[in-house]
């Protein structure tokens, strides 16, 4: 005990000099996080039919929008919304002469409203959440069968 | 150059990737010797289910580009990230940019509208010389 007492002494006395040159120091750490952006897609979109039976859209009564949520760490990203191109599920003839088009909403780290597919939007820092709409139109009624139409959002890097 | 000396390539010259997004590193310049050049980077499934993400890579003005994924369908199981290559020529340009995006499978419940997700990020290819 007594031993291990004076190797302690001694080491404190060898350190001395050097520390009352110097009282004290900063140590500095570094770190370097990348900028980031996840695409989470939340709920599927419920599509009805309009009166006339010409329109199917989620902005229908009963319709739902479909849900993503986007989550960026840094600026420098945007997001854009492909509108569909075809059904990817149709009754027979259903996809004739058929017009598609959707527009998308945000709230959250992006405040959005309404806004056009195919128009980018630039995203906010943080958690954004983001509804999509979606319509098929036609000349005459809709023939009767189950329909499917894809949306496509997009978190995009542009610096 | 063959493919492994691409990879290796790739590795040493990737950047840290970070964890919990769908891709990584989302923007990043890299480096080649060759005239070739193979990136690594990382897709990260965030869904509770193992999906299947599509690899497309475009050039700078979003034309397909000859530029490929090694691997163009990743599987990926639920809160894991995995690794892919994507290689191609430098066509001695010094500096090519290139947009990788990664794409979900449609999620759809039956209700008309299915969403898919995608993140595209973007990379510097530069060229150099010995």
């Amino acid at each position: 005990m007594a031993k291990r007492f004076l190797v302690l002494l001694a080491a404190a006395a060898l350190g001395a000099g050097p520390a009352a040159a110097q009282s004290s120091g900063d140590l500095l750490f570094n770190g370097f996080i990348l900028g980031s952006c996840t695409v989470t897609v939340g709920v599927a979109g419920t599509l009805e039919l309009d009166g006339d039976g010409d329109q199917l859209s989620s902005q229908n009564p009963g319709g739902a929008p479909a849900t993503a949520t986007i989550v960026t760490t840094s600026i420098g990203y945007r997001v854009d919304v492909d509108p569909p191109a075809a059904f990817t599920l149709e009754p027979t003839g259903g996809g004739t002469g058929v017009t598609f088009s959707a527009s998308y909403s945000a709230t959250g780290a992006t405040i959005l409203n309404n806004i056009l597919a195919g128009l980018l939007s630039i995203l906010g820092i943080g958690t954004t959440n983001l509804s999509v709409h979606a319509s098929a139109d036609r000349g005459d009624a809709f023939p009767p069968g189950e329909y499917q139409m894809p949306v496509t959002v997009t978190c995009l890097s542009i610096l | 150059m063959p493919l492994h000396s691409l990879i290796l390539a790739a590795f040493l010259l990737g950047a840290t990737p970070a964890l919990a997004q769908g891709l990584s590193p989302m923007r990043q310049d890299f480096a080649t010797y060759a005239d070739q050049f193979a990136i690594q980077l990382k897709a990260r499934n965030p869904y509770p289910a193992t999906q299947r993400f599509s690899v497309s890579v475009f050039e700078a003005d979003w034309r397909r580009s000859e530029a490929r994924a090694v691997t163009p369908v990743l599987t990926v199981p639920p809160g894991e990230t995995v690794s892919f290559l994507v290689a191609g020529e430098t066509d001695a340009r010094e500096a090519r940019t290139i947009y990788v995006c990664v794409l979900s499978a449609p999620f759809a419940d039956g209700n008309g509208a299915s969403v898919r997700g995608e993140v595209c990020g973007k990379y510097r290819i530069m060229q150099r010389r010995l």
